[in-house]
């Protein structure tokens, strides 16, 4: 208030308050020149370097942040396909596990089989090498019976038969050389 | 170069020559000189065994009748009237032979076949078709 | 389990003397002139024919021989048994019948001599019936063409050189060339397929050890069963030899005639050739080339010509032959091997050079021919053989330039590394046959080019697991497929996807 009322006395003494208030119109105009050139070099080197150091920050900061949402969001896609791509993985597993125990007891019940008949077989083989076994021994019984008859035939018959019993069998033989 | 001639021709010739009336003792000298000249007196006996043969075939059999024991006259006339039958031979002459290990009956042979009705004949083919 | 029984024996006995007869009549008889190298040389039997039996009595017995030589003054009888038991001066009696041997089911499984006796040391054979070993062949009207196909499960002989039922189709090559892997391979089939063929092989002069050997393997494939081995080996008469063959074909016969089908291997041809030329030499036969008698033609064509196709009218069987030949430094030009190829239905020409390049089996597919060819094929392996066929014929023509590498156009690049494939494809280990499903996937794959970017040594393994693959994945595809029809859409669906799986594995870098 008291500037003011001082301002306002002093202004009816024109001179004397610009004298009072210590002004140099041409130091103010000085300044004031010194001040806008002050203010032009500002715009022209360092305020468009500063915006600009302000403007990449505020860029980067923006980046970043898309960045790392971009991340985010990937990560969730990845998470999704991974999920999937295990759920995919498991069933086919499941499938194949299943195929190959299908293909196992199936395995199992030929092979069962393959032995039982392997089996079966060698019981078999082993029944009919007896029972060669048996023939052979046979046979030879049945040879051996055939030479004893025959041996004693001939021993008995060379006693037995005389001229007259001799003459009959030619009778005998050439009728039925006839018959023939 | 001569032809050699098969003995069967060679026989078929005999057996004709001597069927017609040739003296045999010519023939055989005429037969005795071919093989000496062809060098073939080696297969002498295998043409006396075709002339046999064509001899047969022409109603002049040669038998030989073999038996444990001598043959009575009914048995003879018999196989002679068996032989007649079976071959169709007018002229029939028969050799006899005893041979014990026949044990009985009797065995007929004449070129080219045989008439085994012998003992020994039976058992040995119960020994061979019957053995195992 | 039979047992001894004295009642029985003696009833044997009694039975038999009862059955006596006193005389048999008149009987023609001969005597032994002389004897060597297998023949005897007789007089007299004027009334015998031509392969007649007889009987020479010996001192140790009966020794069976046949008139296979009627001359004016003697007959020629070779003998079936050791001539060292027929002395000069031995009688000879008529049989009064032909060369039989015995024939039936009862021979399955057995190895026998070419009189049927056992040779495995087995029970002794017994058959109700008897086969002819000396027979002509079915004439014309009794015969059907060749439509049935006979599965030999090597692929390149299946999809290039198709056999039929009732064909005769020669196996031709060098020794020590895989003639017989073949027809093993054919036998072991016939089972796997479980296709009811009955196999014969004829063993002709073939090593006691290999004969050996070769039941070994068929008893160990389970083959056995369905199979009669006819041995003889070097050390038998050579009449044995000779025979060998006709009494097999023989036992075949009795099969084909019953509606049935067999398939006869003859290993091999060539000893038998020369055994019927010691045989004729010894006969004092007119030798004619290479000291052949002049009737070594006839000798294998009525052979031959009894494996035939019934017509539906006399039951619808078969005979199939597969005879083996041998022959020297891949000559197929030679007397005997032209011989038999002008008899047979096609060839399978095996090389050496092949055979020693990895390429087994060693068929060559330029000289190999099947005169039957797509009417004994399933349509399956018909519809695909065409492109197999014309990728190799391709790659043969371009084989010259396959060394040039990167100097070639693109084309005949692409037909090279097919043909390579298609070559790889066709290798095929021993004993492993390959079923009718297995040769379809197999051909289609590499045929449609699924398979162009495995590596060509790759292309067998890649092989193995598409069709274990197919057969764990598509196991009802496969089973239709295997009945041998075109592929439908959803087999040929599943072969490509499985293909593409296989062939992502096994990508050359």
């Amino acid at each position: 208030m008291e500037i003011f009322r001082q301002f306002a006395e002093s202004g009816s003494q024109n001179g004397g308050l610009v004298e009072m208030l210590g002004i140099d119109w041409q130091m103010l105009l000085f300044q004031i020149v010194a001040f806008l050139v002050m203010l032009g070099l500002l715009a022209k080197f360092v305020y468009p370097w500063l915006i600009k150091s302000v403007d990449d920050r505020q860029k980067r900061i923006e980046d970043g942040l898309k960045s790392s949402e971009k991340a985010q969001a990937e990560a969730a896609n990845a998470e999704k396909r991974i999920a999937k791509l295990l759920a995919s993985a498991n069933k086919e597993a499941g499938e194949i596990i299943a195929a190959a125990k299908a293909e196992a007891s199936e395995t199992l019940l030929a092979t069962e089989e393959k032995s039982r008949q392997l089996a079966d077989k060698i019981t078999k083989t082993a029944r009919e090498q007896i029972d060669n076994d048996i023939l052979i021994a046979k046979n030879a019984l049945h040879n051996e019976m055939v030479d004893l008859v025959i041996t004693a035939t001939e021993k008995v018959t060379s006693r037995i038969v005389t001229d007259k019993v001799n003459n009959d069998l030619v009778e005998k033989a050439v009728k039925e050389a006839k018959r023939n | 170069m001569a032809v050699r001639l098969s003995r069967r021709n060679l026989a078929s010739y005999y057996a004709e020559a001597l069927v017609n009336g040739t003296s045999s003792k010519n023939l055989a000298r005429e037969l005795a000189a071919y093989l000496i000249e062809a060098k073939r007196t080696k297969e002498l006996p295998l043409i006396i065994d075709d002339i046999e043969h064509q001899l047969a075939c022409r109603g002049s059999l040669s038998a030989r009748l073999t038996s444990a024991h001598a043959l009575n006259e009914a048995s003879r006339r018999s196989v002679i009237d068996l032989l007649r039958h079976k071959t169709g031979a007018s002229d029939i002459n028969i050799k006899e032979s005893i041979d014990e290990n026949l044990l009985g009956g009797l065995k007929i042979e004449f070129i080219g076949n045989e008439l085994d009705m012998t003992i020994s004949r039976q058992l040995s083919k119960l020994k061979t078709n019957y053995k195992k | 389990m039979t047992a001894i029984s004295v009642e029985e024996l003696s009833k044997d006995l009694r039975d038999a003397i009862a059955g006596l007869e006193s005389t048999e009549g008149l009987e023609k008889v001969g005597v032994v002139v002389r004897v060597g190298d297998g023949v005897a040389w007789i007089q007299g039997l004027y009334e015998a024919s031509y392969n007649e039996m007889l009987q020479i009595e010996t001192a140790s017995g009966v020794v069976e021989a046949f008139a296979l030589n009627l001359m004016e003054d003697e007959i020629g009888a070779v003998l079936l048994g050791a001539d060292q038991r027929v002395s000069a001066g031995d009688k000879v009696r008529l049989k009064g019948t032909i060369l039989s041997v015995p024939v039936g089911p009862e021979l399955l499984g057995r190895v026998v001599d070419p009189l049927g006796r056992p040779l495995d040391g087995g029970l002794p054979i017994k058959t109700k019936t008897f086969g002819q070993v000396e027979r002509n062949a079915i004439g014309v009207m009794g015969r059907k063409s060749v439509h049935e196909p006979l599965m030999t499960g090597i692929m390149a002989i299946d999809t290039m050189f198709p056999i039929g039922r009732g064909q005769r189709e020669l196996i031709i090559g060098d020794r020590q060339t895989g003639k017989t892997a073949i027809a093993i391979d054919t036998m072991i089939n016939q089972a796997k397929q479980k296709t009811g063929v009955v196999n014969i092989y004829v063993a002709i002069g073939q090593k006691s050890s290999k004969v050996a050997r070769l039941v070994e393997r068929l008893k160990k494939e389970g083959v056995m069963e369905q199979t009669i081995v006819v041995a003889t080996s070097p050390y038998d008469p050579a009449s044995l030899l000779y025979i060998a063959p006709y009494a097999a074909t023989a036992m075949g016969e009795y099969f084909r005639d019953n509606s049935g089908h067999a398939l006869m291997i003859y290993d091999d041809l060539t000893k038998h050739a020369v055994a019927y030329r010691q045989m004729s030499l010894l006969l004092r036969r007119p030798p004619g080339r290479e000291a052949y008698p002049g009737d070594v033609f006839y000798l294998h064509s009525r052979l031959l010509e009894r494996s035939a196709k019934l017509s539906d009218a006399l039951g619808g069987g078969s005979l199939t032959a597969l005879p083996i030949i041998e022959t020297q430094a891949g000559d197929i030009s030679a007397y005997i091997p032209t011989n038999v190829i002008s008899i047979t239905d096609g060839q399978i020409f095996l090389e050496t050079d092949l055979f020693y390049q990895g390429i087994r089996p060693a068929i060559s597919a330029g000289l190999s021919v099947s005169r039957v060819g797509g009417d004994a094929q399933t349509k399956g392996i018909k519809s695909v053989s065409g492109n197999l066929k014309l990728g190799l014929a391709q790659f043969r023509e371009l084989a010259s330039f396959a060394q040039f590498g990167s100097d070639l156009d693109d084309a005949t690049k692409a037909q090279i590394n097919r043909g390579r494939r298609l070559t790889e494809l066709l290798k095929q280990p021993q004993y492993q046959p390959y079923s009718i499903w297995q040769q379809i996937a197999s051909v289609y794959t590499v045929t449609n080019g699924l398979f162009d970017d495995v590596k060509p040594e790759k292309v067998k393994q890649a092989q193995a697991s598409l069709l274990e693959k197919l057969w764990t994945e598509h196991k009802a595809d496969m089973k239709s497929l295997d009945k041998g029809d075109k592929l439908t859409d959803d087999q040929i669906k599943a072969i490509k996807k499985v293909a593409a799986q296989i062939a992502k594995g096994f990508e050359e870098a």
